[in-house]
């Protein structure tokens, strides 16, 4: 018996594999790309060691560690000349980011499991890191490191990019130039497949300030991309949302505009697997109703969704109403409506979650739910997270999604 | 013909063409003059608020939201129109919906003439909205889950058929309705938007005095305090007299009672001259005379210049 | 700290007093430190009496002092500002901002009268009155070549920082009033041509109609113009300096920066202090951050570097045994000095090399007196 499983977020990317044989298995775990480290441990029989393997694996999988094995093979880009054997299905783990609450205040460390560095031209450059580009706040080199990166053979080998606070000290500025930027630098970055375009604490920039701009350009330039996450909802656009090969898409926002969510449900992403969409409130521009929701929740839209998240949403009671309604609780494995205002209103709909689904994973992180129904969501047969921040006051007369205070 | 949102709207504002237009996006023919839209015609988003619209083109198709609030002209809509979200909120000459009606939202806010349902259609999953439909006197026994269904208003209404179910709240404020279906058993309740529970809701010869004072929520006292009858409440809760006088129907007494967090409640009890019924209207706290109050409920504010032939 | 703190004749019997107010934990606790160490528990001359009796401090009899904050005290604050120029009762409300200026110059007046005294003092008043002084110290610190975020006076009105900030487009300050403790008044400002935001841990209230500002343990965030100017309006007068808003480093669960207390030109105890909010101070309630993962995530080299700045900062004050010094690592994890804090010792529990950092400075006295 062998179990090989996985962990990422944006902090860190590990592994834990188990490996059973008679009365002993061995565990071996590690940061991604380490050997790591191994145990072994022997029982008085074989029985018994497979009731203790079986044990650690279910405490593992409650810890959100997935399966290895990727969840499902990336279809073969079209684009010959693109497609050769290397290209790895990005595991849908992977595709994650902001688990807690507490994530959103910090940079990621981590991206597509890869680990994240800033970007510094005076130091040689790595293939085996994905690179930040990002100003500080005394100068604005984003533009030419990038362009200087693009020089190097890494480049070449690049998955992933992440791109940080762009507007130096003028928050004014728009992620146009740095998405221009990439796209003029396609031909040296053949392999890209994963880019996170806003990687902004609100220590630089608070998420509701940060000027996006269209970022369809990105999903023409890279055909081989499989995961475009973005933070931000202020200029935001996807005018042309099209991408045959495009797996995830998150959108972060502190209020979304309803053009972005049409955007999304007039999209032609026939392999979209994952769909993270911050919805936010009205204080940030969210102008968007629950209808608007509905050709995504219709199912009509992305026959391979497996993730939806529908996040930081000050509607969240109302939207918890709809989705369980939605046919798409027919093939998604995880609901996230983690991060918004959901009340026991919105719990006591979720209760009516059809079961004996593909459903798997509930996903409530920050909530404003009553102990009692926590204690009933969690008797469905779900991995349900309920937690809270240790800061939240649930009696309080104001609600506020996690980001919006 | 494939076209963009703004040149798409162009041509159907100025009637250029005949050929059929499709709309990837959003169409902005908000404030249409026109009495019809041209055939042939497929888009996302359609949204016509405001136009002069008295019917839709039978082939008409909307993938997302079809909005069509404020068209005042508006009275029958396609056989089988279907769309994600329809949007009808204060269109009044509007009677009936078409047969064979298909989406998830459905938004008649205001629609006080609406009175007819098809004999089949399927409206399911989203928020069923019936705001002050005021002659609507049933529901079709066809409507599928809902996440809400808002009835405030509806004051023809007496009973929600069997079957009909929501996985969120039922607004049943100021309809007839005197109870839930079994389909329906534990629904939470609004009313007017305020979450009140089946006591309230249902059965208000329960409520006292005494607990509508003790309620912490205004919303809900208030709600309690409608519930009970103001004057109900007001006798019950020993109001403290400001102002007696004589008018047509018999004595009107100025009562106030005063409310925790709240404006004070102050009320006119009167006798309608032609009913002999008792009557309490709600008044602004700061009201001292009975006079003065039955001229601010006419509409003066300086009760100086109303002098009534007969107050009513 | 020179010399001449510990007079070289006589070191056996140095009687150390101090000043501050008694209620206080700082007294209680820097007391239990000494007597902890074997020595006499120290008395302590309360600001209160210091304040009401000037002959008070002539009786003072001790060979040195230890200076301690005269925070948290409603009767000895309405003292010194009343000493300070200001009305003889403040009537402030307990938490209100205000009289700042005259706070600050009633306090200057008495470290003047304590240093006229001429005993020695552990830390000196000059060097304290400098440190309670933000514009005075970023120019003690520019002299001496520490890194300082850039700061300039802020203009005494709100009219003139909104023009300020037209002319400027888009940007981001903290404007921290110049004779302010801790947190209490500072503002962390950002705007663009079409918006503003102004966080700050503070409450703007009214006040007999009038506005008024009161310290608040949450952070709030303030968008409309017309609530900033009040609140500007409030806190420019008196004089604030406008400083860089230097995006600091994350960790998990937010921004940090560290306080590094010096004792004796050497870096000792620190914390991590840690917020969701611009504004890292101890005091809102914020927690202590991860020194495990900040040295994983910056090296030993990083955090050395951060340690021999806060050493070089507090090498400003020579007259000075010890100074809380906040450091803060912008995103390239660069040390830069936010604030040099006189009284910036209070850190309970925390230890360093065994001691906590209080029994650190009475070892120091009581090694000074020891070694003859």
């Amino acid at each position: 018996m062998k179990r090989n499983l996985i962990y990422m977020d944006a902090k860190s990317s590990k592994f834990w594999n188990i490996e059973q044989s008679g009365n002993t298995f061995t565990v071996t775990y590690g940061r991604t790309g380490t050997d790591g480290q191994s145990q072994i441990k022997s029982f008085a029989d074989e029985a018994v060691a497979t009731k203790e393997a079986a044990k650690l694996i279910k405490e593992k999988l409650g810890k959100g560690y997935v399966n290895a094995a990727p969840s499902a093979p990336a279809s073969a880009p079209a684009n010959g000349a693109a497609g050769d054997a290397t290209d790895e299905p990005i595991p849908l783990v992977a595709f994650s980011s902001i688990n807690r609450r507490e994530d959103i205040g910090e940079n990621i460390g981590t991206f597509v499991g890869q680990r994240v560095v800033d970007y510094d031209a005076d130091k040689p450059v790595k293939a085996d890191v994905c690179y930040r580009f990002r100003s500080d706040w005394e100068t604005n080199e984003v533009i030419p490191n990038l362009e200087a990166y693009f020089e190097t053979d890494a480049a070449l080998t690049a998955t992933a990019l992440v791109l940080g606070a762009w507007h130096g000290d003028d928050s004014e500025k728009t992620s146009a130039e740095v998405v221009a930027t990439l796209v003029k630098g396609r031909d040296r970055l053949p392999r890209l497949a994963a880019i996170f375009m806003g990687d902004i604490t609100s220590e630089e920039n608070e998420m509701s300030w940060i000027k996006q701009s269209d970022l369809s350009p990105l999903l023409a330039a890279f055909p081989r991309l499989q995961l475009l996450r973005a933070r931000g909802g202020d200029g935001l656009a996807l005018t042309v949302p099209q991408h045959a090969h495009l797996r995830a898409l998150a959108l972060e926002t502190g209020g979304m505009d309803v053009s972005v969510l049409r955007s999304v449900c007039t999209s032609d992403f026939p392999n979209l697997e994952y769909l993270e969409l911050w919805l936010g409130t009205d204080q940030y521009g969210a102008n968007y109703s629950v209808a608007d929701l509905q050709p995504i929740l219709s199912g009509r839209l992305f026959p391979k969704l497996k993730y939806l998240g529908l996040r930081n949403c000050q509607l969240a009671d109302e939207v918890a109403a709809v989705v369980v309604n939605s046919p798409l609780l027919q093939r998604l494995e995880t609901l996230d409506l983690s991060l918004g205002v959901l009340t026991d209103e919105g719990a006591r709909a979720l209760l009516l979650l059809p079961l004996n689904t593909t459903l798997k994973k509930l996903n409530l992180h920050y909530n404003y739910l009553s102990a009692d129904l926590v204690r009933q969501l969690k008797a469905l047969p779900l991995v349900v997270d309920a937690s809270k921040p240790s800061d939240m006051d649930v009696n309080d007369e104001w609600r506020f999604v996690a980001v919006g205070e | 013909m494939v076209l963009a949102p703004q040149e798409a709207a162009r041509r159907i504002r100025s009637g250029q063409g005949s050929e059929p237009i499709q709309v990837a996006g959003r169409l902005d023919l908000s404030e249409f003059p026109g009495s019809q839209l041209p055939a042939g015609l497929h888009c996302y988003e359609l949204d016509a608020r405001g136009a002069k619209l008295t019917s839709l083109p039978a082939d008409l198709r909307v993938d997302g939201r079809l909005v069509l609030d404020n068209c005042l002209h508006l009275e029958c809509l396609p056989k089988g129109l279907t769309a994600g979200s329809i949007s009808l909120r204060n269109c009044p000459a509007l009677t009936a919906l078409p047969e064979n009606l298909d989406t998830w939202f459905l938004d008649l806010a205001g629609c006080t003439q609406f009175v007819d349902w098809p004999a089949r259609g399927n409206i399911h999953n989203g928020a069923l909205v019936l705001r002050h439909c005021v002659r609507l006197q049933a529901l079709p026994p066809w409507i599928g889950r809902l996440s809400q269904l808002d009835l405030a208003g509806c004051v023809g209404l007496r009973e929600i058929p069997d079957g009909l179910s929501v996985t969120s709240w039922v607004d049943v404020g100021g309809t007839g309705i005197t109870r839930l279906p079994p389909s329906l058993c534990g629904a939470p309740l609004r009313w007017r938007g305020v979450r009140v529970n089946e006591r309230i809701a249902f059965h208000p010869e329960e409520l006292t005095a005494r607990e509508t004072l003790a309620e912490t929520n205004a919303e809900v006292r208030r709600v309690m305090m409608e519930r009970m009858g103001y004057l109900k409440f007001a006798q019950e809760a020993q109001a403290r007299l400001l102002d007696e006088d004589r008018d047509r129907g018999g004595t009107r007494q100025l009562l106030r009672i005063e409310l925790q967090a709240d404006e004070p409640l102050v009320g006119l009890a009167c006798f309608c001259p032609s009913t002999g019924r008792q009557y309490f209207l709600r008044v602004p706290p700061k009201m001292n005379t009975c006079h003065q109050a039955a001229a601010w409920m006419a509409g003066f504010d300086d009760p100086a210049l109303y002098h009534p032939e007969i107050e009513t | 700290m020179n010399g001449d703190l510990w007079p070289s004749a006589n070191r056996s019997n140095r009687r150390l007093a101090l000043i501050g107010n008694p209620e206080n934990r700082r007294i209680r606790d820097f007391q239990a430190a000494v007597v902890a160490l074997g020595g006499p528990r120290p008395p302590c001359l309360a600001y209160t009496e210091l304040l009401s009796d000037d002959s008070a401090l002539a009786r003072l009899d001790a060979d040195v002092l230890r200076l301690d904050s005269p925070g948290e005290n409603a009767a000895v604050a309405d003292a010194l500002i009343a000493l300070g120029g200001g009305p003889a009762r403040s009537n402030l409300d307990l938490g209100e901002i205000g009289f700042l200026r005259e706070y600050h110059r009633g306090f200057c007046v008495v470290l003047d009268r304590i240093a006229q005294r001429g005993i020695p003092c552990l830390n000196a008043p000059a060097d304290i009155a400098i440190m309670f002084d933000k514009w005075a110290g970023h120019q003690r610190f520019l002299q001496h070549g520490v890194a300082r975020p850039p700061a300039e006076l802020a203009p005494a009105t709100a009219g003139t920082l909104r023009a300020q900030m037209r002319a400027q487009g888009s940007g981001r300050v903290f404007l921290k009033p110049l004779h302010g403790s801790s947190a209490s008044g500072v503002c962390a400002l950002r705007w663009t041509p079409h918006r503003q935001q102004l966080i700050a841990p503070l409450r703007l209230q009214s006040k007999h109609g009038e506005p008024a500002l009161i310290n608040s343990l949450s952070v709030s965030t303030y968008t409309a113009w017309a609530d900033i100017e009040l609140i500007l309006g409030l806190l420019l007068p008196p004089g604030m300096i406008r400083e860089q808003w230097i995006p600091k480093l994350t960790l998990p669960g937010g921004a940090i920066d560290l306080r590094v207390l010096v004792i004796a030109g050497e870096a000792r105890h620190w914390v991590i202090r840690q917020s969701r909010h611009p504004m890292t101070n101890l005091h809102l309630g914020n927690q202590r951050g991860d020194a495990a993962a900040l040295r994983e995530l910056i090296g030993q080299p990083k955090l050395e570097a951060a340690f021999r700045l806060a050493e070089q900062a507090a090498a400003c004050f020579p007259d000075s045994l010890y100074a809380g010094v906040d450091i803060l690592l912008d995103a390239q994890q660069r040390p830069w000095v936010g604030e040099i804090n006189a009284f910036g010792d209070l850190l309970p529990r925390l230890l360093h090399r065994g001691e906590t950092a209080y029994a650190a400075i009475a070892q120091y006295c009581h090694a000074a007196r020891c070694a003859v």
